[in-house]
């Protein structure tokens, strides 16, 4: 298999706690690898360490076929946008990138321009970074990680706190990068539904520990689809699912119950609610595999 | 490595605390002038025995526990009816106010990277992280040379104005190793201070020890460690402050011995290697994120 990344029993502690325990991570080159995991999964910990930035305690990893380390150039082949953008508040985006082109000792005039195209900031002039909405400052963060023509570019949670529009364009941004220019993604996002949408691998992060890796494939052959059923009564829900037979469901909240077996019955399902007088709020089939099959295998409807 | 200098460089050029500190130490220098001007009127206009009076306080207290900004300034200013530019220099660099502007530009400037996390765009770029080091390094030398000169241009032209022809400059060779030695201390303090952003990594820390350092906080450490000498371990005359920066900065002066203009000299290389080596050696071991 053709890894741009993989990493070996990688770990990091601090102290006596282990934010990383033993991750063996692998992504394909062209790949967007959707890094899943709840707050202080480990996830920024991990990122990080691929990135050069932070030093592994134990383990390996292995950057686009070779033994990465801190005399190697495979770090400069990755653009990063940890956290939150990495900016100089009182500069313009073209100041921002200006600063890191130069030290990349790139020096095309239109440089700094083009990447500026790329997300969309082209018309910004001379405005400073601060008056920025957060999608254009995510949006920045992106093309600084894009300065230097990187391979390998590592997000952590590039929608976070964007509205709706902005998720949309970073989404196309992302999916042009990937296809337009071949540059494999690592994403992290608690957003699950959007990350469906983009990533075609998954790795799922829990406690610092790597639970599993699956390809969008996968996850649809094992996730499935289901039946989302919104009641103000889930007990006697519950009741009436249970009298027609139907056994596979999980409440997830007091007013949300999920039904996993007679997928196109809904409509009798509903009828069945009805008869019983369990007051129905809405009733539909539903495709959320990725958050399903995380909250399965971690454990619960925790925050993730 | 030329390119991260270029990239420094730039950024010392767009950074807006860093236009804001060259334009207080530009406004201070042109006030300067005056202001000593101001003070040395005050001090003619004092009556024979408070002029005594106020002498032989400052003579009695001893330098390392002079804490604070000041400007020591009285009548030996203007002797024989005219200004030496040399004390006039000494007036401003010793009493700590331009190593003042130099911590507060130092903390600002390092730590500009690390509090708005703009590292993390460049680090995984170079090899060995330490070298991040020598290009913000060789720049902040650059900026406190220019502060420098902004400050002394800006003074001699206040004192110009404020003294008129009886501003003078009675050894041109000694004003001008004075004022070398005066940088290269200053430039130590300032590498003090990037040690700490390397180290600390926060704004509000830096600045806050920028100022804190140069108002001689450090005499503190030195005295206490005196009383333990002496109570603990017999020494007869302690006087551990004799290594300490900010004292070199106040001892140093155009008409100082050789010894202390040397002991000067040994004290800013000193700092300065250390400085510059640790910051080294803390980049190279810290994680940046």
């Amino acid at each position: 298999m053709d890894y741009i990344l993989e990493t070996r029993a990688l770990s990091k502690r601090y102290g006596k706690t282990r934010a990383i325990d033993t991750v063996s991570l692998h992504v394909k080159k062209g790949a967007i690898y959707g890094l899943i995991g709840r707050n202080g999964a480990g996830k920024s910990t991990l990122l990080k360490m691929i990135a050069g930035l932070a030093r592994p305690t134990e383990g390996s990893l292995q950057l686009f076929g070779s033994e990465a380390g801190d005399k190697g150039l495979a770090f400069s082949r990755i653009g990063v946008l940890i956290e939150h953008p990495g900016l100089y508040y009182n500069m313009s985006a073209r100041e921002n990138l200006t600063v890191k082109l130069m030290a990349l000792g790139i020096r095309e005039k239109d440089a700094a321009d083009r990447l500026l195209e790329t997300v969309g900031l082209r018309d910004t002039g001379k405005k400073s970074v601060k008056k920025f909405s957060m999608g254009m400052q995510q949006r920045l963060g992106i093309a600084l990680a894009l300065a230097g023509n990187p391979d390998l570019m590592l997000l952590d949670e590039p929608i976070n706190g964007l509205d709706p529009q902005g998720i949309a364009e970073m989404r196309q941004i992302l999916e042009r990068l990937n296809r337009e220019y071949g540059i494999t993604i690592i994403i992290s996002s608690h957003i699950l539904e959007e990350l469906a949408k983009v990533a075609t691998d998954y790795g799922i992060l829990h406690e610092g520990r790597l639970l599993e890796e699956l390809t969008h494939q996968e996850l649809l052959e094992k996730g499935g689809e289901h039946i989302e059923l919104k009641t103000g009564d889930a007990p006697a829900a519950c009741t009436v699912l249970e009298e027609n037979g139907i056994a596979q469901y999980k409440v997830i909240d007091k007013d949300t119950i999920r039904i996993f077996e007679r997928l196109t019955d809904s409509g009798n399902i509903a009828m069945a609610m009805a008869n019983g007088h369990v007051p129905l709020l809405g009733i539909q089939v539903k495709n959320e595999s990725l958050e399903n099959y995380f909250l399965n295998l971690t454990g619960g409807a925790a925050h993730v | 490595m030329f390119n991260l200098i270029k990239s420094e460089c730039y950024k010392a050029l767009h950074l807006r605390s860093v236009r804001v500190m060259f334009l207080i130490v530009l406004i201070f220098g042109l006030s300067s002038g005056f202001l000593l001007k101001t003070a040395t009127t005050m001090t003619d206009s004092l009556s024979a025995e408070d002029a005594a009076q106020l002498a032989e306080n400052l003579e009695g207290m001893p330098v390392e526990v002079r804490m604070g900004i000041y400007t020591p300034v009285d009548q030996s200013l203007v002797r024989n009816g005219a200004v030496d530019l040399g004390d006039l220099a000494m007036a401003d660099l010793s009493g700590g106010m331009l190593a003042l502007f130099v911590g507060i530009l130092s903390a600002l400037f390092v730590s500009a990277d690390f509090s708005c996390r703009y590292i993390i765009n460049i680090a995984g770029h170079v090899q060995g992280k330490a070298k991040l080091v020598i290009p913000k390094l060789l720049v902040l030398t650059g900026l406190i040379f220019v502060m420098f000169l902004l400050f002394h241009g800006a003074d001699f032209l206040s004192a110009r104005i404020a003294f008129g022809d009886i501003l003078y400059v009675s050894d041109g060779a000694r004003l001008m190793q004075y004022l070398g030695l005066q940088l290269l201390l200053h430039t130590a303090f300032g590498f003090v201070i990037a040690f700490l952003c390397f180290t600390v990594r926060s704004i509000a820390f830096d600045v806050t020890a920028g100022v804190l350092l140069a108002s001689g906080l450090v005499s503190m450490a030195y005295r206490v460690t005196d009383i333990i000498a002496k109570h603990v371990f017999h020494v007869a005359q302690p006087d551990t402050g004799v290594i300490s920066l900010s004292r070199a900065i106040s001892e140093v002066m155009p008409a100082a011995d050789a010894s202390v203009m040397q002991r000067g000299l040994i004290i800013g290389c000193v700092y300065f290697a250390a400085a510059a080596g640790l910051s080294f050696v803390v980049m190279q071991r810290r994680d940046i994120a």
